[in-house]
């Protein structure tokens, strides 16, 4: 058998093993013992690559953002970002619909995570959505669909695996991040906006000036920790790993002794949930590197800029780029986490067509972001479809406008590089 | 100030999404297992949240030291990248004991009703062989190289890669404790494709 062969052996087996629900980390392994075996390559290969997976010092940032992320949501301040964001934009017509995307902008800063967004926040949301007349399906689509900003503001687990598996500076990804987050936000403000007019949606709270100010008195704090992150980074005070840290010292602080609300016991369980949430992370990507590294020996990669370049007709890098986004966009559709797994198949094919890989890292994220709402996996529609107990047939007709508000953010973000490159670049300069 | 109707509303509302934040960070994993059960589970969380806090501790320390006083620890990165794989192994071993384990339900669940729990039954089994054979590798793996020292802690490094053979021994074990279970379950008349 081909060496190529054996790679795509490999490939079958993995989606195979995933599909009768092996787990991802007992699938990567039995994967990689396969290949190892077919090639006749030394066994203990697997835990040598393993272990200087593990062993990257980039990755000491997912448990600590992880933590930190819990702290936050522990110490309080959901609700207080809640308040501000309603005093914010809650007297927008669609008011209560905008109020759940700027909070979700707001968490992604805090915390990072979409899921804790979803069942943290939706759970209280989508409730109070469908009691202020919204439509139970529109209600789950979009707070689906917010929760997906999340993972482009920093602190970003995406990026954080990102940056393990290419090497990039997590630091450039991280800023990076920041303004298409931002505009992904914006984007869906802006259909919300559309869809309150043709539906007659109404404000959810007063303006006031004096709200605006009480509110956000009560939430500046919980700013602070997105400050820490990204002003570190920028004046170069801290490496990413000691942003984590210094942010979950400041979480703590906040949680225990300013918000008052965090005890002993509470804090031990919340570092309990950090270990649990980013022990398997890590192992997936650990295992990763192995898979990749046989998977580059089978010259996987190179049958893969063979292919991308018969698929893409004319020479033009956006359509390289795109093609690549494609595969991602289908690979992300089943996998979770999406990144660790594919990263290592296609990180020589991008080498190979010099893309720039700060660019290329929102990118994936944003391919991430769309696996999530994509089915057959879909897992936000699906965690926000039961909260909002509507059928997941419905949640997915009423996230199109959405699906299509955030592809076609993700093909303006393709042509346009500077959206994701020109903050750190500005650092940098 | 006197607040409207819908701003008191929306007051009561933040308080909820606190109290459900906190609900869902703060939630007993473990609530409704035996006594046995917990024990394993707590033991190796105190070893994992031993592992996260250290990390923690020694990343501070080292940086504030670099500000504050001038001069940060030489062995505080190799430190901390030897107590990650506790951290991550200790992880491992948890999601698969509480069955939060990272996997694709969608066609498992597309499955015709009769054949879901052989395939879950013989999926626990080759979990559990997998996890074993990796045990066994790493064990091949930590007596071959697990006295090389690391450089700044002074430690042999097998310390840090034994944390492989623990992991992944202990996640064999509990696939096959589940794969037990299942069995026992099918031969009493259930199907045991809740495994």
């Amino acid at each position: 058998m081909t060496p190529l062969a054996g790679a795509g052996l490999s490939i079958l087996l993995l989606c195979g093993l995933l599909v009768f629900r092996v787990p991802m980390v007992v699938a990567i392994m039995a994967v990689v013992f396969f290949g190892n075996f077919m090639s006749g390559a030394w066994m203990m290969t697997l835990p040598q690559t393993m272990m200087s997976g593990i062993g990257r010092f980039v990755l000491i940032a997912l448990p600590l953002f992880v933590l930190a992320g819990g702290l936050m949501n522990a110490g309080g301040i959901s609700g207080r970002i809640f308040e501000f964001a309603r005093a914010l934009v809650g007297a927008f017509r669609g008011g209560l619909a905008h109020v759940n995307v700027v909070t979700s902008m707001f968490f992604g800063g805090m915390i990072g995570s979409s899921t804790a967004d979803l069942a943290g926040t939706g759970s209280i949301v989508i409730p109070e959505m469908k009691k202020n007349g919204y439509p139970a399906d529109f209600s789950a689509a979009l707070t689906a669909s917010s929760a997906g900003i999340g993972p482009m503001i920093p602190p970003s687990s995406p990026m954080i695996l990102y940056s393990a598996m290419t090497g990039v500076s997590l630091g450039a990804l991280f800023l990076a991040g920041l303004i298409p987050g931002l505009l992904l936000g914006l984007s869906q403000m802006m259909i919300v906006a559309w869809l309150a007019k043709r539906r007659g949606w109404k404000a959810y709270a007063d303006f006031s000036l004096d709200e605006v100010y009480r509110t956000g008195r009560r939430a500046i704090l919980s700013f602070g920790m997105p400050l820490i992150i990204v002003g570190g980074l920028v004046i170069g005070v801290f490496t990413p790993s000691e942003a984590g840290a210094f942010a979950v010292v400041y979480a703590l602080v906040l949680a225990m002794f300013v918000h008052r609300v965090l005890d002993l016991g509470g804090l031990y369980r919340v570092l309990a949930n950090a270990v649990q949430l980013s022990g398997e992370l890590l192992i997936i990507v650990g295992l990763s590197f192995a898979l990749g590294s046989a998977l580059t020996n089978a010259r996987v990669p190179e049958f893969l800029v063979e292919f991308i370049d018969m698929v893409t007709v004319v020479d033009s890098m956006y359509l390289r780029i795109l093609a690549l986004l494609v595969l991602a966009i289908l690979a992300g559709m089943i996998l979770d986490p999406l990144i660790p797994v594919l990263m290592p198949i296609i990180l020589p094919t991008l080498i190979a067509y010099d893309v720039n890989l700060v660019h290329f890292g929102v990118l994936m994220v944003i391919a991430v972001v769309i696996g999530q709402v994509t089915p057959p996996m879909a897992i936000a529609l699906i965690i926000a479809g039961k909260i909002a107990d509507v059928d997941q047939i419905r949640v997915m007709r009423a996230n199109t406008p959405f699906f299509l508000g955030i592809v076609c953010f993700l093909l303006i973000a393709i042509a346009i590089p500077g959206l994701a490159t020109w903050l750190p670049n500005l650092v940098r300069n | 100030m006197v607040k409207s109707g819908r701003d008191r509303n929306g007051d009561a509302v933040a308080e909820q999404i606190d109290r459900s934040a906190r609900k869902l960070e703060l939630a007993d994993p473990d609530a409704g297992l035996g006594r046995l059960d917990r024990g394993i589970n707590r033991t190796i969380e105190a070893i994992g949240v031993l592992a996260l806090a250290s990390i923690v501790l020694v990343v501070f320390a080292n940086a504030s030291s670099r500000y504050l006083l001038n001069s940060s620890f030489s062995w505080a990165e190799e430190m901390v990248q030897m107590t990650l794989p506790w951290l991550a192994m200790a992880g491992v071993f948890l999601s698969v004991r509480r069955g939060t384990v990272i996997r694709i339900d969608f066609f498992f669940e597309k499955m015709p009703h009769w054949i879901r729990g052989t395939v879950a039954r013989a999926v626990l089994a080759f979990n559990c062989i997998v996890l074993a054979t990796m045990a066994v590798v790493s064990f091949d793996f930590v007596r071959m190289f697990g006295g090389d020292m690391a450089l700044y802690v002074g430690l042999p490094t097998g310390v840090s890669t034994s944390a492989l053979i623990f992991g992944a021994a202990g996640a064999a074990m509990a696939y096959a404790a589940a794969f037990v279970g299942a069995f026992r379950r099918s031969a009493a008349g259930g199907n045991g494709r809740d495994a």
